[in-house]
């Protein structure tokens, strides 16, 4: 056993490395989700009008409600390729912590899922009509949402692994999860368009973030092993 | 205590209203090579899957170096390298980034000349780079077993280990064991197709609908 702090860390970077190359190598898993934030997004001014003052007001709702749906679509399949390729049950019998293994994973899934959202979401604001001093708010706000669904999305994603179809019924536990995070993520931003301080909500994002980062991992670890003992003969 | 390194006791595992395994009793000591046999939906692969502590046992219990599962958990699987029917490869990796995965995962350091060293002992020569995606079956399978060389483990479970593979796999294949048998390490191992590795006594048990047979 490698109990040593920084074996793990190393661990954990290395196989970090290797989701980002798995993700590199297969770019529909993060372009995906993207364009669908990208569609979404573009279809709600062609749908209501152009007036720029309803588009402004409803444009910080848009603009989470279509994260969230986009994180929740990618992680189908956070787990199901390992699992398929019997790579799950390697981590599950590894000598490496399975926590670490989750972390490492579910960090790949931000990067990957998240972050490109995150970096995109200021341009299809201001195409909304969003002032531009609620930019920074939907930055933060949308970097702590993504990494709190990222990481609730794993316990998920862990308790359907090996269902068939599991895509509905992960959407089924996950949302109520995440309700928190898109009232407290869309209030902070429609508060900073406003002119208030959004400071109550993101506050309340950063700590959502801190419990399901503390919490995810050691839920995901136990909700794979359950998983990966029932997942049929092979 | 037992002197047994894997110890099976009165295992039952249900699927629905079936019993897949029915009361079986193994027990694997050390420096010993068990085969089990048996036709196909036997529940071999279930009995190799509640061993390894992948699947937990309905009734029964497992016992690694004397101490009951749950608790030995860790021990056995500081000690286990288990290959099973999915090759635990990623398709979209490379033979070599694979493997430094895996080693990773188990605690083991890699290291690429060593890595290279038995992909080329395997025959893959220039395939060290190319995807998983792009080998063959039997190339996968070899891809899989090089972890059999990287990953020194005292206990090796393996699942059909021989599917797929030409004469030059088996071969390595049937080295491999001997070194691991003689080094004093247990192997545990399932396949349909004759092996007699000389030098090394096999135990054999035959597996029946879930209980043991007479061989």
């Amino acid at each position: 056993m490698s109990d040593d702090a920084p074996g793990l860390l190393r661990g954990g970077l290395s196989l970090l490395r290797r989701e980002l190359l798995i993700g590199l190598r297969s770019p529909g898993q993060w372009l995906n989700p993207l364009v669908f934030f990208v569609i979404v997004i573009t279809l709600f001014p062609l749908g209501i009008g152009p007036e720029p003052a309803l588009l402004a007001a409803i444009a910080p709702g848009v603009l989470w409600v279509a994260a969230l749906l986009s994180v929740l679509l990618s992680l189908d399949t956070l787990f199901e390729r390992d699992r398929a390729d019997g790579v799950l049950e390697q981590w599950v019998l590894g000598s490496l912590p399975l926590t670490v293994l989750v972390l490492a994973k579910v960090i790949a899934h931000w990067l990957a899922s998240g972050v490109p959202l995150l970096l995109l979401s200021p341009l299809l604001g201001l195409m909304l009509g969003l002032p531009p001093e609620a930019i920074p708010t939907l930055c933060a706000s949308l970097a702590l949402g993504t990494l709190t669904l990222s990481f609730t999305g794993a316990i998920g994603a862990a308790l359907t692994v090996g269902v068939n179809r599991g895509g509905v019924l992960l959407s089924l536990l996950v949302l109520p999860l995440n309700v928190p995070v898109l009232i407290f993520g869309a209030n902070a931003v429609t508060a900073a368009a406003g002119g208030f301080s959004p400071s109550a909500g993101l506050t309340l994002l950063a700590a959502l973030a801190a419990l399901s980062l503390s919490l995810a991992p050691w839920a995901t670890a136990a909700a794979l092993r359950i998983g990966v003992g029932s997942a049929g003969q092979g | 205590m037992s002197e047994a390194l894997l110890q099976g006791r009165d295992l039952v595992v249900w699927r629905g209203e079936t019993p897949v395994l029915d009361g079986v009793s193994v027990s694997l000591s050390r420096g010993e090579l068990l085969r089990i046999d048996g036709e196909n939906g036997s529940g071999k692969t279930t009995l190799l899957r509640v061993l390894a502590g992948l699947v937990e046992p309905d009734e029964g219990q497992v016992h690694f170096d004397g101490t009951a599962l749950p608790r030995a958990r860790e021990a056995l699987c500081a000690s286990l390298l288990w290959i099973g029917h999915r090759p635990g490869t990623s398709e979209s990796l490379s033979a070599i980034e694979n493997l430094k995965a895996s080693a990773t995962a188990h605690g083991v350091k890699p290291d690429p000349t060593h890595i290279a060293a038995i992909l080329d002992a395997l025959g893959l020569h220039e395939r060290h780079a190319l995807p998983v995606a792009s080998l063959s079956a039997g190339q996968r399978r070899r891809v899989a077993l090089a972890r059999l060389a990287l990953e020194p483990r005292r206990l090796w479970i393996l699942d059909e280990p021989l599917t797929a593979l030409d004469a030059r796999g088996l071969d390595w294949l049937r080295a491999r064991l001997v070194e691991q048998v003689r080094g004093g390490g247990s192997v545990l191992m399932t396949t349909h197709q004759p092996l007699d590795i000389p030098g090394v006594a096999v135990r054999r048990v035959r597996l029946a609908g879930g209980r043991e047979a007479d061989a």
